[in-house]
């Protein structure tokens, strides 16, 4: 295969797996939320309370309210401040994934390929940490007092995690568990057919 | 696989935290922001003389749509991951210098379509703009980058003898 069509096939493979990601709903992400959750009432135990699937989001229900312009506590306020964060900016790393497979049109070894999405599930539910984190950082302001009070609560740390999971991950992840998991595959696409073997071999089992 | 996956991550990592770094981004990320949006705006003026660009923003003077080019717009990440990507790898000092300075100019060249782009889409309609930038662009520079890298490892082997060696070694 030339390299030109197999991204050609990659292409022409995002758009029913982009289209299949958007209408399929969020209820596939609930277990990542309750990961997410989990790590956030340890991480940051004063600004978070809770967090929850709203639609595509996740929506961080901190322990703050506003009142008379300033932050209080959630029950002197009468209400906790919530906080969304777009998921749709983590998960499409599972499209782009699907659709790279696709295009090679090789399903094995489906362990792996299982082992993939499943590191990809987690890797995605300590993103969903990450983002939380920052938006509950920027939107609490001074309230987000955990840096002051836990060693473990670094903001810079917090940023870093937020750009690495944004930016990095949701593509970085996908692409390159796709390399390792079809490297044999690739090296016969890519690198046999110059010695004219895999050529030969096409052509022999093509009928004349 | 496991010694390339070590070496390239652990690349990878220190290259983003030193893009990362207050100094870096002051003198480095910024400047080089500005500088993609002034060649948006380079492509761009010929054609559509509404379009006006001061800094790093590029704005419409009919419809008032502006994009501003921020730090993680402009290509650097997706840079970084190539250069990780070819470092880890084993071939000659040469070898990685052409990949990382063709690489870098593909990702720039679709980086700036995904700016012009964007800039349309913005103007006509708001939710497929959201879509293009948050989804689809990203994926799309990250198969850029999965090309170069792929048909880097093709014209390294094709002017190696040994047709297979460099993929062997990682494997």
């Amino acid at each position: 295969m030339r390299p030109a069509n197999l991204f050609l096939r990659i292409i022409l493979a995002l758009i029913p797996a982009f289209i299949a990601w958007w209408y399929i709903g969020s209820f596939w992400l609930n277990p990542a939320v309750g990961i997410a959750d989990g790590i956030l009432s340890v991480w940051l135990p004063d600004s978070f309370k809770q967090l929850q699937l709203v639609e595509n989001s996740a929506r961080a229900v901190t322990n703050w309210g506003e009142l008379q312009g300033r932050l209080v506590p959630a029950r002197s306020a009468g209400y906790a401040i919530a906080i969304d964060s777009n998921l749709r900016i983590l998960s499409y790393s599972f499209p782009f994934f699907l659709a790279l497979q696709a295009a090679l049109w090789h399903w094995r070894p489906k362990l792996k390929i299982a082992l993939a999405l499943v590191l990809m599930y987690i890797v995605m539910s300590l993103s969903i940490a990450a983002v939380s984190a920052k938006t509950m950082m920027v939107g609490l302001g001074p309230a987000f007092s955990e840096p002051a009070k836990y060693w473990f609560v670094v903001p810079n740390m917090i940023a870093l995690l937020y750009q690495l999971s944004t930016l990095i991950l949701p593509l970085l992840l996908p692409a390159f568990l796709w390399v390792a998991i079809n490297q044999r595959h690739l090296k016969g696409l890519f690198l046999d057919d110059l010695s004219g073997r895999d050529g030969q071999a096409d052509n022999e089992r093509r009928p004349t | 696989m496991l010694k390339y996956s070590s070496y390239f991550f652990f690349i990878l990592v220190v290259l983003f935290g030193i893009e990362m770094l207050n100094p870096v981004q002051q003198h480095v990320i910024l400047p080089f922001t500005s500088f993609i949006a002034e060649v948006c705006a380079s492509i761009l003026v010929p054609f559509d003389s509404n379009v006006i660009a001061y800094g790093k923003i590029l704005q419409s003077s009919v419809t008032g749509f502006a994009v501003s080019i921020e730090p993680g717009c402009n290509g650097i990440e997706a840079a970084i991951m190539l250069i990780a990507a070819v470092v880890a790898f084993p071939a000659t000092i040469k070898q990685k210098i052409a990949a990382i300075s063709i690489g870098f100019l593909a990702i720039q060249v679709a980086n700036i379509l995904r700016i012009i782009s964007l800039f349309y889409l913005g103007q006509w309609n708001m939710d497929v703009f959201e879509w293009a930038h948050l989804y689809l662009w990203p994926v799309l520079i990250m198969v850029d980058v999965l090309a170069v890298f792929l048909i880097w490892l093709r014209v390294i082997n094709k002017s190696d003898d040994d047709g297979s060696s460099a993929i062997a070694e990682v494997a």
